[in-house]
């Protein structure tokens, strides 16, 4: 029998290697706590972009889009639970919820503090939740106030169950 | 009687001259290895300012002035045959790689981030690559075993992690799916780099008992290590620019003893020191015009696209040169460091 190059053994146990640990890191890490997203501290392993400064009741989105990346895969299937509403200003207040990249589910939400409840499936291997904001405006674009954020929605509660 | 002792002093001369060149190769290695993570390190970390201009350097010789010093190999007049025969490796590919990078850029510029994605792959496996030849040297210059299967493997595997763990924090791959399933290429990466240092540490248990104490397992463990930054902190910028300085630095270390050597060996004709800093000065600065996004801002993909394409041809041609198996490119590379490889001064016995 033929045998490999040193090479391409090197590559193949290394590739082996690097399999292994994967899935061995993933396995070690299934127990990471989904739960409440803290919208006022740093959290261990969940990163927020697309989030302005916070604010009394919590924090507005600012831009096209705002994630929620976390340090693990999701589960298969959860529910996303969030408070929060709209910007008055913005004309629609519709907002898409990709899960992986894919989107999931949309959600129209009011000018007025609600509750919400969706039921999403991920992406394989997915980390992250993406609130695509529909026309995100600034007060200031409106002649409300001098404030340039392009906001979207003020979340007060986000909350991940698996 | 005297020619022969006159003849046993000027080899005693040569020798102790070839020992001395070797620790001092070895030693600008490690500082090049070693030194931009430690610089880096002292400007981020202790907020020294004074290392500014010590970082400002690096970063200069390491990025442009670096993959500009390939040129070299378009102007050894040794290797002209070499290019004849390899024509579609020295100018096809560079052609066909700089169109397609600035054709993706014209054409298919939403789709950067997958060109990007591409580039990052090979930029940090071709540094990795390199890392295979630092530790092919250190085990000739220490004069110990050339690197085990499982040396070699855990070397390869630094590199997976690497890559792994670059691509898990970079966020400059827009419209790929990478930032979606950064936490999975993370945790593989770290997983991979544990298990590299930890082989690591048992290939150097197991070098003791056969060789005994040397350098050759620190260098080794190094090697393993090139990309641990990107685990110790959160930053990626801080951590691309500690491996990629540090990456660039060898190159320039490896570049310029080649040049010295051939250049003053009278059979090789090679060019001068001075040709190739002036090639690393005269490159650096088409590659800064061409990355700099501002200055084309009406063709700026275009533009960034064949500046990818100039540094991938950097990666092609050294693939090519460096590949020590071949015996001609074997034979190339021993005539630029003889004082490693054409030297026959007794050593630590190779077990």
């Amino acid at each position: 029998m033929k045998t490999l190059p040193e090479r391409r053994r090197v590559q193949l146990l290394s590739a082996g290697v690097t399999l292994v640990a994967a899935l061995v890191g993933l396995g070690l890490q299934r127990s990471f706590p989904f739960g409440t997203i803290s919208l006022s501290a740093a959290q261990p392993g969940i990163a927020l972009e697309g989030f302005s400064g916070l604010e009394p009741f919590g924090r507005w989105t600012d831009g096209d889009v705002a994630r929620v990346r976390f340090a693990q895969p999701l589960p298969r299937h959860f529910t996303l639970r969030f408070r929060g509403h709209a910007y008055a200003g913005n004309p629609d207040k519709s907002v898409d919820i990709h899960v992986g990249g894919v989107r999931r589910a949309s959600v129209t939400l009011t000018p007025f503090d609600a509750d919400y409840s969706v039921d999403l499936e991920s992406a394989w291997l997915a980390n992250d939740v993406e609130f695509m904001i529909h026309n995100a405006q600034s007060p200031k674009a409106i002649g409300e106030s001098a404030d340039s954020r392009r906001l979207g929605v003020a979340f007060s509660h986000i909350e991940v169950v698996p | 009687m005297i020619v022969e002792s006159h003849t046993a002093v000027l080899r005693a001369d040569e020798a102790i001259q070839a020992r001395s060149d070797r620790r001092w190769f070895l030693s600008a290695m490690l500082v090049a290895t070693v030194l931009p993570a430690i610089g880096l390190s002292l400007q981020r970390f202790l907020d020294l300012a004074s290392v500014g201009q010590l970082n400002n350097g690096m970063a200069f010789l390491a990025t442009g002035f670096h993959v500009a010093l390939t040129s070299y190999f378009y102007v050894d007049p040794t290797l002209r045959e070499f290019r004849q025969s390899h024509r579609i490796r020295f100018v096809a590919a560079p052609i066909a790689i700089c169109l397609a990078s600035g054709a993706v850029g014209y054409f298919l510029s939403p789709s950067l981030g997958w060109l990007i994605l591409f580039f990052f792959i090979w930029q940090l496996y071709h540094y990795q690559r390199q890392n295979f030849g630092v530790l092919a040297f250190a085990a000739a210059v220490l004069g110990v075993r050339r690197a085990s299967l499982l040396e070699q493997s855990t070397v390869e595997m630094a590199g997976y992690a690497g890559i792994l763990g670059y691509l898990a924090t970079g966020h400059q791959f827009g419209g790929t799916p990478i930032g979606h399933i950064s936490a999975v290429l993370m945790i593989a990466a770290q997983g991979t780099q544990l298990a590299a240092l930890a082989i690591a540490g048992y290939c150097w248990w197991r070098r003791v008992r056969t060789e005994g104490l040397s350098w050759y397992s620190p260098w080794h463990v190094l090697c393993t290590s090139f990309f641990l930054a990107t685990f110790l902190q959160s930053d990626p910028n801080f951590a691309f620019s500690t491996y990629a300085f540090a990456h660039g630095l060898q190159y320039v270390v490896f570049m310029f003893v080649l040049a010295s050597s051939r250049a003053q060996n009278p059979r090789l004709h090679g060019p001068s020191a001075l040709i190739l800093a002036i090639l690393g000065v005269f490159g650096s600065l088409i590659l800064l015009l061409l990355g700099d996004r501002g200055l084309f801002a009406f063709s700026s993909d275009v533009a960034f696209g064949v500046y990818t394409g100039l540094v991938m041809t950097h990666f092609v041609i050294d693939a090519s040169v460096w590949r020590l198996s071949e015996p001609f490119q074997r034979s190339y590379v021993r005539d630029g460091f003889p004082m490693i490889w054409n030297d026959n001064t007794p050593r630590r016995p190779a077990a």
